[in-house]
């Protein structure tokens, strides 16, 4: 069995629309709980593994501009997939990446929901600095922060957990001379990181 | 009896303290079963090892009109084991698609998987799936008594098999084909709405045999959906009714061309038997044109296929057809794709060419390829593979672009699928327990191919430090090699890249190439057409080597540990050569180099002159001495010495070696072995390479001494990306900054463009030139 090839269907609206139509009706519905239950239902795995269920994150402060510099690398078909499930895109990553106004849409909606930052409950703003695609299938986005104090921060790292159950994502955070990794999992979304 | 008795708890507590500075480097001999008459110390089979057998004749109808696949197989079972068996089990892998699956109560779910109506709309998909088991009979007609525990199946016999003892009896069965894209899974049918057409590419569809052997008895674990699956070897006959424009691809050589196939296809399939590049058997303008016009005839596709341990087919009036020979050792090979004209232009031009290669290369490193076909199927967005037949992905958009991934995803997935012929179809382990024995070793080897395909193919998986992301870090939520299929945490890490990484680094670092390649080919020998497991892997690999592998076992295969070696300190010392002239003309220049406190340097032009410098009755012997002139004694103190010394002990004394002590730090927990790049002061450098084992005294702080000829002017550790090392900032002395990959990419920033697919962009060319 090949775990790359395996492209979800493309699904439609994202689930926040649903429950900003009709909030507990959805829940409450005793017809709907009876289906769920019903159907529960492991397709997933009767397709094919999925391929990675991990995305990987280097982060480093940097003192010149007070900011911190961040690559994401994520692999370029669970980003495809994601962006082709909330229709951003309709096939090609390259595609969507080429063009701004997608290429934006992706980050706002897909990179920037699922990795914040926090000083003290402040978000902190992250900019997109570029993107690179590598021919293994790995994609690696760089951002950067607006500037701010060293401090303690908190950062969320939830990227693709709320599409695929066993994500994991791994932060490492490089200071000189010294690395420290921190673990990000669906039950621990943030982490508290001394810069 | 005092004595003794303190000798004794001296004994006791140094083997205690022995055993546990020795944890990384104990044998496995406790991890591992041990060796028997089946399967033996070395890691080959036993002198009484057995496997059973299980040969089929199937009669199969495929209804085009309701994707639904009938069938009526006949099974005859050989038991060779040793044992009587009162009752046989079989797999009834369909029905994992029943709706009391437990496969679906066993997945874990939360409202995040209904967040659109789409995805509730999938989720309800009502698909009645699962097989329909119409009779199970003895071969004189007699009903035998059988229960169905979901995905297995228990025939009780009336007499035990006996040993050597064989039974024959008759299943008829039927299911409805699961639609691949909407319900999933390893086979099953795409629908192509705009002709009303289908692709069936039909694996697990039929009642199979479980193994029964020494190892599990019957391995009966329920199919959950991840472990794949355990099978007999057996020999086939298959009959196979399809639509009459269909064109089938299956496990096995064809038995009735001249019935099936038209004269010229005919003609073609012999020119292809002989060509070194593909031919068309069906080209893409008569598939084109047959899959517009349906025929309503049924054509009989008979498929004799030995000593596999599965079959699969795939059929479809859309499919294009080519075909090249690749010859094993005096053995020729015949590869074939099956592809429809939305798989160009990828397929025509690689699809083919991709399974020689593989075919080829597989069999240079593991076993002749034995089987007579080796088959790619166009099946789109999975990669599966079964015996001589495989679906594989990579299908270009709809205008005829593909992007290099298209293109490197479809090599990559065509090169594993076709090499799973090898893994586990030949050497057949346990899928069902293990997924590393096949999925890691194949990948493994898929590495080794696909850099034997293009230059610096970039594979995604082989590379020692393509796993550092995943190893290092918090391990609470990752699992060791040795996990059982369906435990497996971070499925393409764990079973795919690890092991796939662990061979690489056994090949390229601890064993070497020639050691490795030997024994890895020994393994895949002894095991070709049997049931190997772990252990067995294990023991061949050391015993064909000489090489003791059990630490990397432990730390590798049965550990999350990850490899992050340190090196802490460096420490600069040289011989003392008792020659005055040396010695003391060194200790002059040391003191004249040393740092100086800013005070006294400053203090050299500020106070003019000081009260010693004025009056010279103030330095007295102890002011006047130069402590770094050579005396009359120290000459003859040196001649006294070199009169006890002789020739070899003196040229050594000035030989002028330097010293270097070198401390590390096991800061990950695996140990590996030191590879060490020294970097000159004259600008030359060379390369160290200490094994593993110098950890075996001590486990987490070592030192090391190196004697060179030459200063040095750095030392880095793992300096060809070999060891999977998750942080190379304290790999060197002095340390090096490396650079993130922030900093990288700003560095490659200018010169990079965004991109584009290459080949949309150049449609975007010649447009602007019409």
């Amino acid at each position: 069995m090949f775990v790359v090839c395996f492209k979800a269907p493309i699904w439609g609206f994202f689930y926040g629309s649903i429950l900003r139509k009709g909030k507990n009706l959805f829940v409450n519905s005793p017809t709907m709980k009876f289906i769920i239950v019903l159907f529960f239902s492991g397709l997933c795995l009767l397709s094919t593994a999925h391929e990675s269920y991990f995305s990987f994150a280097e982060m480093e402060y940097n003192p010149t501009c007070e900011c911190l510099e961040v690559t994401l690398t994520v692999s370029s078909h669970d980003l495809e997939s994601f962006a082709i499930e909330k229709k951003i895109i309709d096939s090609q990553l390259e595609s969507g990446l080429i063009e701004e106004s997608l290429r934006m849409k992706m980050i706002d909606e897909i990179i920037f929901e699922g990795f914040k930052v926090y000083d003290n409950k402040k978000e902190i703003t992250l900019f997109y600095v570029g993107h690179e695609l590598f021919q293994d299938g790995n994609c690696s986005i760089y951002l950067k922060s607006e500037s701010f104090d060293k401090t303690t921060v908190q950062l969320f790292y939830g990227l693709f957990m709320n599409v695929h159950t066993e994500q994991q994502n791994k932060l490492s955070y490089k200071q000189v001379n010294k690395q420290t990794v921190y673990n990000f999992f669906v039950f621990k979304r943030e982490n508290e990181i001394e810069l | 009896m005092k004595t003794n008795l303190i000798l004794l708890i001296l004994c006791f507590i140094s083997m205690n303290t022995s055993l546990f500075s020795q944890q990384k480097f104990a044998q496995i001999e406790n991890l591992i079963p041990t060796p028997n008459e089946y399967r033996n110390a070395a890691g080959a089979p036993g002198h009484n090892y057995y496997q059973q057998q299980a040969d089929y004749k199937m009669e199969l109808t495929l209804e085009d009109d309701t994707q639904v696949l009938r069938g009526i197989e006949t099974i005859t079972y050989t038991n060779n084991s040793p044992d009587a068996l009162a009752y046989l089990w079989l797999q009834l892998d369909q029905n994992l698609f029943s709706k009391s699956s437990d496969t679906k109560l066993i997945t874990v779910e939360k409202m995040e998987d209904f967040r659109s109506l789409e995805q509730i709309e999938r989720k309800l998909f009502n698909y009645e799936g699962g097989f329909k088991i119409e009779e199970v009979k003895a071969t004189n007609g007699e009903d035998l008594c059988y229960a169905i525990n979901k995905t297995m199946l228990r025939i009780d016999l009336k007499q035990p098999l006996k040993t050597n003892g064989s039974i024959s009896f008759k299943i008829k069965w039927w299911y409805n084909i699961n639609d691949r894209m909407a319900v999933g899974g390893r086979s099953g049918y795409e629908y192509f709405k705009e002709e009303d057409n289908y692709i069936y590419t039909i694996a697990q569809f039929f009642p199979r045999m479980c193994v029964y052997d020494d190892v599990s008895g019957w391995q009966n674990k329920q199919f959950l959906g991840r472990g794949e699956f355990t099978l007999p070897f057996g020999n086939y006959d298959v009959s196979l009714t399809v639509p009459g424009d269909h064109i089938v691809a299956a496990t096995g050589t064809l038995q009735n061309e001249s019935t099936v196939l038209s004269a010229t296809q005919r003609k073609r399939l012999q020119k292809a038997r002989k060509a070194n590049a593909p031919e068309f058997i069906v080209t893409q303008e008569e598939a084109e044109k047959t899959e517009k016009n349906k025929l309503k005839s049924l054509k009989t596709w008979r498929f004799k296929a030995k000593n596999v341990r599965d079959f699969a087919f795939a059929s479809s009036r859309k499919f294009i057809w080519d075909a090249q020979n690749t010859t094993v050792g005096d053995k020729n090979v015949l590869c074939m794709s099956f592809y429809p004209k939305e798989g160009n232009p990828l397929w025509e031009r690689y699809s083919t060419k991709l399974v020689a290669h593989t075919v080829d290369t597989y069999s240079k490193f593991t076993v002749d390829y034995p089987y007579p076909v080796a088959i790619s199927v166009h099946s789109k967005s999975i990669g599966m593979e079964y015996p001589m037949i495989c679906f594989n992905g990579g299908r270009p958009e709809s205008d005829g672009t593909y992007t290099e991934r298209t293109k490197y995803g479809m090599w990559g997935v065509i090169i594993h699928e076709v090499g799973h012929n090898f893994f586990p179809m030949i050497i057949n382990s346990d899928e069902r327990q293990w997924t590393w024995m096949d999925e890691g070793l194949n990948t493994f080897v898929q590495y080794l191919t696909e850099q034997e395909w293009e230059r610096g193919y970039p594979s995604r998986r082989g590379p020692a430090y393509k796993i550092a992301d995943y190893m290092r870090g918090d391990k609470s939520n990752i699992s060791p090699i040795m996990t059982n299929s369906e435990s497996i945490r971070q499925f393409g890490n764990n079973a795919y890249g690890k092991p796939a990484t662990a061979l690489n680094i056994l090949r390229e670092t601890i064993m070497g190439r020639e050691l490795f390649d030997y024994a890895f080919k020994t393994y895949c020998e002894r095991w070709k057409f049997k049931h190997p497991t772990p252990a067995d892997f294990f023991r061949t690999m050391e015993d064909a080597s000489a090489v003791d592998l059990d630490w990397f076992w432990r730390g590798w295969f049965f550990s999350t540990d990850h490899v992050d070696i340190a090196l802490t300190d460096v420490k600069l010392f040289q011989l003392n050569t008792q020659n005055p002239e040396v010695e003391k003309s060194f200790s002059r220049n040391q003191y004249e180099n040393r740092d100086v406190h800013i005070g006294e340097t400053r203090n050299r032009t500020q106070i003019k002159e000081t009260i010693n410098e004025k009056d010279e009755n103030i330095d007295d012997f102890y002011g006047k001495r130069d402590i770094f002139k050579v005396d009359a004694l120290d000459l003859k103190e040196y001649q006294d010495l070199k009169g006890e010394l002789d020739d070899d002990k003196i040229k050594l004394l000035n030989a002028g070696y330097f010293f270097y002590e070198l401390s590390f730090e096991n800061v990950g927990g695996l140990v590996m072995p030191l590879i060490i790049k020294v970097s000159y002061m004259d600008q030359t450098s060379e390369i160290i390479r200490i094994p593993a084992e110098v950890w075996r005294a001590k486990e987490y702080n070592i030192s090391k001494v190196f004697i060179l000829e030459k200063e040095v002017e750095s030392f880095q550790l793992d300096p060809f990306l070999e060891t999977a090392d998750t942080d190379l900032q304290n790999n060197s002395w002095p340390r090096k900054v490396i650079p993130s990959r922030y900093e990288l990419f700003q560095q490659r920033k200018m010169r990079m463009k965004l991109e584009e697919n290459p080949m949309q962009r150049q449609k975007r060319v010649d447009q602007l030139k019409n």
